[in-house]
Formats: C-alpha cells, structure tokens, sequence
C-alpha cells in the first residue's frame, strides 16, 4: 500500500505548504532590500547577485482583477484572477477566490489562502489564491 | 534608415484555411510582394521570417519554394511582434549596406493550433494560474474607468468603428459591421468588459514586403521606365518589457511608449506628424492603451475622442483603417507585415474605400507576448513617410 500522495505546491520555489496554510516565497536583495515574487536569481533593482530567499507577509491590496468566462480547457470556468500589492510593496499575481456576482472593490484588504489548481496530472496540486478579508 | 524604402508589398486574405500548409500560404503573398516590387524572385538576396507557431525553419522552406535556396535565411519568433521584428532586422540589413534587395515575410496558421485564447508559457507564473490574454485588457479596462471615466461603450466604440474599416478591405477575415449593441451584447469572454467581438479572432494568412535600399530602388524604376515615388521606411524600433521594479501604473503601457519614443527619436517623425496608424488591436481595449502610449493623444482622452469620431477613416487620425486585427484578422507571425502593407497602400493612395485623405506619414505598431514581472515581452513601432 502506498500513502496518497500529499498535497505539491504547484511551484515549489514560489510556494510553501506547512499544515493547512501556505507561504509565498520571494527573494530580498542583500545590496538594496528589494522584495520579488518568485523569487529572483539577480536583483531587478540593483542587478545585485546577493539575494536570499524569504517568505513574504500574505496581506495586501487588490490593485485589479477579472472573472474569466471562457478559457483553455485545462482551467475550467469561471474563474478569477487578479493583482494583490503586498504590503512589502511586491505586486503579485493570483486567484482570487470570491464568488464572481461579489462586489469585489479595487483597493479592498485581501489575504492569502491555499487554492487547489487543475493539473495536467490529475495530481493533487495546491497554489495560493488572495481572497477579501473577513471571507471564508 | 532614410535610404530603405518598402519597395514591394502582398498579402493573402486572413482567414480559416485548414486546407493549405504555411508554405502554401505564404509563397502567394512572397510572390505578390516580388511582383509588386516590379522584380523576379532571382533578385531576392536575402529573406526574413516572422513566426509563432509554425515549427522549425518556415522561412527556409518558403525560400526552398521560391528556388531560392542558397540565400541567407532569418526566423525570427517575438509572439505578435515577430513579423515586425523580421522587418527590423531586414530593414538593419539593407541600412547597413550588406543588401540592397531583402524579402520580409509574415506568415501563421492559428485554425486547428489554438483555441478557447492563448495563455502564456507553462514557465511563466501567469500561465500556469490561467491568465489568458483577454483577462490582461479586463483587468486594465477596469484601472482605466477608475483613473479616467473611460466607458463600456467607449470601449466597444473600437470594434465598432474597426469592423466599419473592413467592410471595405478585400484581405479582411470579416467585411461586416457591428453595432454598439451586438458589440456589447456578445458572449463574455472576460469580464469586466471583453466580449467575444472585443477580441481579434484566430486566423490564418500570410504577408510580405520587399525591403530595398533606395538607391537600389531608383536604379530598378529607372531601369523599368516607371515613376520613382518610393514609400521610406525611417524606422523599426524594437523594445523589451522592462522589469517593474516598483508598483506600476497599468493604465499606461511602458513597452508602448518606449517603443515609441524610440521610434520618434530615431525617424525625426513625431507623434504630431502621424496621418494614419496601425496600432495592435488584440483586444478593444489595447487599442485605447496603446493610442494613448504612443502619445497620439493624452492619457485619458482616447474614449471622448472616439465618441467624436476622431479616429474614424474621415477624422483626424485614423487608426486600423484595414479594420485592424479585431476584423481584419491576426495571424500572429503575418500581423506586424500586413500592417506594413495597409501604410504603404494608404501612402500610395491605393486603399480603395477605406483611403485616408493624402497622408504623408504612417505609424504601425506591434506588442507581443508576456514575461511575468515585465510589462510585456516584444513591441515594435515602424515609421514610413512618402
């Protein structure tokens, strides 16, 4: 008997489960303290190599979004996705999980949760979605 | 690059040809574009292609069905761009004197390749959490309403008045106009605000354009007794998405308007001596982004000027009177070509029902592809003037 499968991050380097919560994982610049979302190998601001891994803070603001209708049959509709500025001042991109007829308002407090994400595999496989705060 | 000039242009129709294969496709268009140059395939020194999805070496195996075999061969992939960017480096390679007789090729088969919209690379985070295009110009729409009241309306105003433009272009994969409300009224496909008739449809097609030094050009008109009224290719510009280091504002396209300015510095043609655009229409919406980010009006102001039809064939700068990629089509690889081909028909007067009115200087302008963390991958903007 083989133990099903955990739960994979559908990035590994980006994402990181620890019991029920997720992480993102982003880089920070040793030389100018810049934030990224993955993470990165060289510094976008100051080309510094000296970068380290860190995990990001899960709140932020939805900067903007869109309910997706029709899209390749690997993401089954509808769905929505959007930008969130974290409060460390990194823009990511992400699901959102809201349901679509919800007045979600540019500007709004969202946090991070754990979204399962269709894979190619039928594998179990998690990423992370922002949704508004005090929704479940 | 003020001695290059578009010497020759051809196009097939854009439209659904599952039947015929990229070389098929493509060697009427090279043909058309030789022909039209007044020259014989044997002159051709050199041949660039643009393309997305074709596979390995389309531009060798349309140049191998020319009998030119022998010739130096250029691929260049740049997603929306890529026939544009084949123009640049044709374009570099007359410039530098190292030929004065090149052939620059578009050509895409999308029918059977793609459907439902294109995502990003599987690499890119964008892709794998299911960013399709469309949902790229919802998410902007939305930032632009907020910062600047531009409409719905406004917005479906640009497939309205491009779908007007096709009627009367015979390469056009749709000649039919739509109302405001047909435009508004079709399926979503991204919401807020794109429906189907918002976005360009998948198509098939093929375009090309012969690039000649212009003293090569005058030498062969002379030589045929024909009149010498050369349309000048001033420049390709070409930029890259430039990493957002800080919080960007969407509403304003940087690779545009880098594109952009690039062009105007090196061409000496600015963005007030435009007569008529082709500007990349993927979406309604990109094409407000974009008007906007080449400075042919004010951040903001797309949506009222529209409303004035202010970029209508008749009004005071046109824009997409081919009736752009939203009607005209988009073949990815053949789009940033058939622009080339819609300026020089409409520098030459040649453009039938949809002529603007004696323009002297004419803009196209491509973006292509997505890089997370950038604002976008390729984008180019060609200068010609009469």
């Amino acid at each position: 008997m083989t133990e099903p499968a955990a739960p994979a991050p559908f990035r590994p380097d980006a994402l990181e489960i620890d019991q029920d919560q997720v992480h993102l994982l982003g880089s920070v610049c040793a030389a100018c303290g810049a934030h990224a979302f993955p993470p990165r190998q060289v510094c976008a601001v100051c080309r510094s190599t000296s970068l380290r891994r860190a995990r990001l803070g899960g709140t932020g603001r939805l900067y903007t979004y869109a309910i997706v209708r029709q899209a390749p049959k690997e993401f089954p509709t509808p769905y929505i996705i959007g930008y969130v500025d974290l409060d460390e001042g990194v823009r990511v991109f992400t699901r959102v999980l809201a349901r679509p007829e919800q007045d979600l308002r540019l500007g709004m407090r969202v946090s991070l949760r754990p979204a399962p994400l269709p894979s190619a595999s039928g594998a179990p496989t998690v990423a992370y979605a922002f949704a508004p705060d005090g929704e479940e | 690059m003020e001695s290059t000039v578009i010497a020759g242009v051809g196009m097939t129709p854009f439209g659904k040809f599952l039947d015929r294969g990229l070389t098929d496709l493509g060697l009427p268009a090279c043909l058309a574009a030789i022909e039209d140059a007044g020259l014989e395939p044997s002159q051709i020194q050199a041949a660039y292609c643009g393309n997305v999805f074709g596979g390995p070496v389309p531009g060798e195996r349309l140049v191998a069905a020319m009998g030119l075999g022998g010739i130096p061969v250029t691929n260049v992939e740049n997603y929306c761009s890529s026939g544009s960017t084949a123009l640049r480096e044709a374009a570099i390679a007359v410039g530098s004197g190292l030929h004065d007789i090149v052939l620059v090729i578009g050509v895409e088969k999308l029918f059977g390749r793609v459907s439902d919209g294109l995502l990003p690379d599987d690499e890119d985070l964008e892709g794998a959490l299911g960013l399709v295009m469309a949902a790229q110009y919802a998410m902007r729409f939305q930032l632009h309403r907020e910062r600047y009241g531009t409409t719905r309306e406004q917005m479906a105003m640009v497939s309205v008045k491009n779908h007007r433009n096709a009627v009367h272009n015979p390469n056009s994969q749709y000649r039919k106009e739509f109302t405001l409300d047909q435009v508004m009224g079709s399926r979503p496909i991204v919401e807020p605000g794109i429906h189907l008739l918002d976005c360009a449809p998948i198509g098939d097609g093929a375009a090309a354009v012969v690039v000649m030094s212009k003293e090569r050009a005058r030498r062969e008109a002379a030589a045929r007794g024909s009149e010498f009224q050369p349309v000048t290719l001033r420049t390709v510009a070409l930029s890259s998405g430039r990493n957002q280091t800080e919080l960007a504002d969407l509403t304003f396209e940087t690779i545009t308007a880098d594109a952009g300015r690039m062009a105007y510095e090196e061409s000496g043609v600015g963005p007030g001596d435009i007569d008529v655009a082709e500007v990349h229409d993927c979406f309604s919406m990109a094409e407000i982004l974009r008007v906007e980010a080449l400075g042919l009006c004010k951040p903001g102001e797309y949506g009222p000027l529209i409303e004035r039809g202010h970029w209508d064939i008749g009004g005071v700068l046109p824009v997409n009177p081919s009736g752009g990629l939203l009607s005209k089509g988009h073949p990815l690889g053949a789009t940033g070509i058939a622009q080339v081909c819609e300026l020089t028909w409409q520098l030459r007067g040649q453009a039938g029902g949809r002529q603007v009115a004696s323009p002297r200087a004419g803009l196209s302008h491509c973006r292509g592809g997505t890089v997370y963390g950038t604002d976008g991958a390729s984008c180019t903007v060609a200068i010609v003037t009469r």
